[in-house]
């Protein structure tokens, strides 16, 4: 096992990047910031708090019709869902596909995967940190793809302005998706890589 | 601090996290709007069509007073292939139509002239119209209706039952007017269930149905109604929309008018046209018959039989009878004689007990006969020669005898007025005939082929030196004209002639001066003056 700043009793400021022996300062010497030890529980439990908002929501953001459009006479909303169906049948595979992978896959995808790192990070577990971190960095990676279906939608809105002929609505189902994007993030961020790497480290241990 | 090894930096102790909130309240929120759309949620009904043509799944609306009440959700063939079924939602506040009595029907778009159109359908397409029952009773498959109903659940008004010979150009939709106003409309026609005569129901709007009462008189108002009278052309229509069509007009009757409507209270005749609607009900008719010896040619079943002017009845059948006893035939006239027509005087017959009783009646016409009364042919118009039988009271008249025992009644006649007119309009012809037509001619000829003869000599003889004529004047004239000009030896002389009287009258001037002065001087002669000049 690799040496750990905690092992050593040092910290390093997250302000001014000034290392300080733990043992004789709770708070940065150069900037006067408290000093913090990674803690991978409470980042772990702060990331799984916003990740089960996250899934609350998406239900709420899969339910509820994101768009209404209005054509002559009449109008119809629609869920994500109902949208790749009518892609899929209108014969539009590639629009069908681009906002399932954005609006399905990817949230759920990121749902597993953080899921997963959380609880092993939660459980101290020491199985394949390397594999954790490359899934982290995926996360990360494809989290930039999220908002598509939000943009694709304030996109449509104000385009799609052609009075009583044609005109297209935000509906309550976008404000949620949108929310199940923020929350994924926060939680994402929330979430401490270092405790990929903290298996069989408890903070507030004494090693010496 | 009391171990030089313990870490400073404070640790997390574990405690319930305040990021804990975010999930929980976005599981309320989640959980407020699934119970939210949860309790929206109506029923779910499922109504059977013949065709489900102009329908659309998920995106066809269920209508009710023009708000969108649910959706349909689902189309399928029924099991036996016969029609379709569709399935609708309903939202919550529309569960009342999905009770018993409740009615569905797809409503297309269509263009009317009677002001139900349906502009925005057009373009919005088909859609489920719903008329609510709100009867309680649970149910939740219909046999959707084909035509839309004319009537929904809950409408104020009155529902009318009108009975008629003939259908007219009514149809379900047609206008009901009270004074030219839309008060209502036709939901129903149909044949009486006997076949006779034609069934309309009509549906008048609160609070028009207050307008409705036992003297009420319908009619069809449908078409145009041209007169030409002695007022000139009339042209009468309810409104453009009855005239293309159909409607039906109320008014109140006269109160004088007995009631029409029955003892439901909800049947009323519907008469053919307003004049009829206002004529009082004539009552039961009475046949007599008239015994003519001469041709009544222009007399038609059907024509009018007048008493002294009044309209009381029609011919009702003309008839060739033969009398062997004296070898002749004569013309049997029936007519219907309608005595409730004669008004009040019908009013006063039977307040004396004459009307009803079929002899007390013969009594009455005997006496009546004896005072002059006879039934004539007379020229209902010299245009089309129709005759018409007028029952008067021709003193005059030659007297008969009347048999009042005979039935029916047999109203003496006399002579046709139109023989009298006849001989009046060939004695006119006779002297028209008697001017010398011809001779007039031939004078007005003679007299033009002289004015002819006498035109030709102006034209000869006197016209070539007339021109001549004239042109010498208008030599003459030209002469006159130089001799006049101011360069003329005329002119000069006359000039000069002008000047020396102008000099003798001023030497005429001085003369009488110098006499004012010297009046003596025609007696004495001059004085000698070396001032004056010389007198002559």
């Amino acid at each position: 096992m690799s040496l750990r700043a905690a092992q050593l009793k040092v910290a390093l400021c997250h302000v001014c990047g000034q290392i300080e022996d733990t043992t004789i300062a709770a708070r940065c010497g150069r900037c006067g910031r408290k000093l913090r030890l990674p803690d991978p529980r409470s980042s772990a439990e702060r990331s799984m708090a916003w990740l089960i908002a996250a899934m609350v929501l998406y239900i709420p953001a899969n339910v509820l019709p994101v768009l209404y459009v209005s054509g002559l006479g009449g109008g119809s909303e629609s869920t994500i869902f109902g949208g790749i169906v009518e892609f899929l049948r209108s014969g539009s595979w590639g629009l069908a596909l681009l906002i399932f992978g954005a609006s399905v896959a990817v949230p759920i995808t990121k749902f597993v995967a953080l899921g997963l790192l959380i609880g092993m990070s939660h459980g101290n577990s020491s199985a394949a940190p390397s594999q954790r971190a490359k899934l982290y960095r995926f996360v990360e990676f494809i989290g930039y793809w999220s908002m598509l279906d939000v943009v694709v939608v304030a996109l449509t809105c104000r385009l799609v302005r052609f009075g009583s002929l044609a005109a297209a609505e935000p509906r309550p189902g976008i404000i949620f998706f949108c929310a199940v994007v923020i929350a994924t993030m926060i939680s994402a961020f929330s979430f401490d890589q270092r405790s990929i790497w903290m298996a069989g480290y408890r903070p507030g241990h004494r090693h010496g | 601090m009391d171990d030089p090894g313990e870490v400073l930096v404070e640790q997390h102790r574990w405690r319930p996290q305040l990021v804990w909130v975010v999930p929980i309240l976005a599981a309320l929120v989640g959980a407020s709007l699934m119970v939210e759309s949860w309790k929206s949620r109506g029923p779910r009904v499922t109504l059977s069509f013949q065709s489900a043509e102009g329908l659309q799944v998920g995106k066809t609306l269920v209508m009710y007073r023009s708000i969108a009440v649910g959706r349909v959700i689902a189309l399928a063939l029924s099991r036996n292939g016969d029609g379709v079924v569709v399935t609708v939602d309903l939202d919550r506040s529309a569960a009342g139509a999905a009770t018993e009595g409740s009615h569905f029907w797809v409503q297309h778009p269509r263009l009317g002239i009677d002001g139900d159109a349906r502009v925005d359908s057009l373009l919005s397409g088909a859609f489920i119209g719903v008329d609510m029952a709100n009867s309680g009773k649970f149910k939740d498959t219909f046999v959707g209706l084909e035509e839309p109903p004319a009537l929904a659940h809950g409408r104020a008004g009155r529902l009318l039952t009108l009975h008629a010979d003939t259908l007219g150009s009514l149809l379900p939709g047609a206008p009901v007017y009270f004074h030219q106003v839309r008060v209502g409309r036709v939901t129903e026609t149909r044949l009486e269930d006997d076949h006779h005569g034609v069934l309309i129901r009509a549906f008048v709007d609160a609070p028009h149905d207050q307008l409705i009462s036992a003297r009420s008189r319908f009619w069809n108002a449908s078409g145009i109604n041209l007169s030409l009278n002695a007022d000139g052309l009339q042209v009468k229509t309810e409104s453009l929309t009855a005239v293309l069509s159909g409607g039906i007009a109320f008014e109140d009757g006269p109160s004088g008018l007995p009631s029409t409507e029955d003892a439901h209270g909800a049947d009323y005749s519907l008469y053919r046209d307003r004049a009829t609607a206002f004529t009082p009900s004539p009552g039961e008719p009475d046949l007599v018959r008239m015994r003519f010896k001469h041709a009544l040619r222009g007399l038609n079943i059907g024509a009018p039989v007048e008493m002294v002017g009044v309209d009381i009845g029609h011919v009702s059948a003309i008839d060739l009878e033969f009398s062997p006893k004296d070898q002749s035939f004569s013309v049997v006239v029936s007519a219907l004689v309608y005595p409730q027509l004669m008004g009040h005087a019908y009013d006063t017959l039977a307040e004396q007990g004459t009307a009803g009783s079929q002899d007390r009646v013969a009594a009455l016409v005997g006496r009546l006969v004896t005072r002059g009364l006879r039934a004539q042919p007379r020229m209902g118009s010299l245009l089309t020669g129709q005759l018409y039988l007028a029952v008067d009271f021709l003193p005059t008249a030659p007297r008969v005898t009347f048999d009042a025992s005979r039935r029916p009644l047999e109203i003496p006649t006399v002579e046709s007025s139109t023989g009298e007119l006849q001989l009046r309009v060939s004695s006119i012809a006779e002297k028209l005939d008697k001017i010398p037509f011809a001779d007039i001619g031939n004078h007005l000829d003679g007299d033009l082929s002289t004015l002819q003869t006498l035109l030709a000599h102006v034209d000869h003889d006197l016209l070539p030196p007339a021109t001549a004529t004239i042109s010498e004047g208008r030599s003459t004239l030209s002469a006159l004209h130089d001799a006049l000009s101011s360069d003329s030896p005329l002119r000069g002389s006359i000039d000069k002639t002008l000047e020396d009287a102008d000099a003798a009258l001023q030497e005429m001037r001085a003369l009488a001066g110098y006499l004012q002065r010297h009046p003596d001087a025609l007696i004495r002669g001059r004085k000698p003056d070396p001032k004056d000049p010389g007198t002559p």
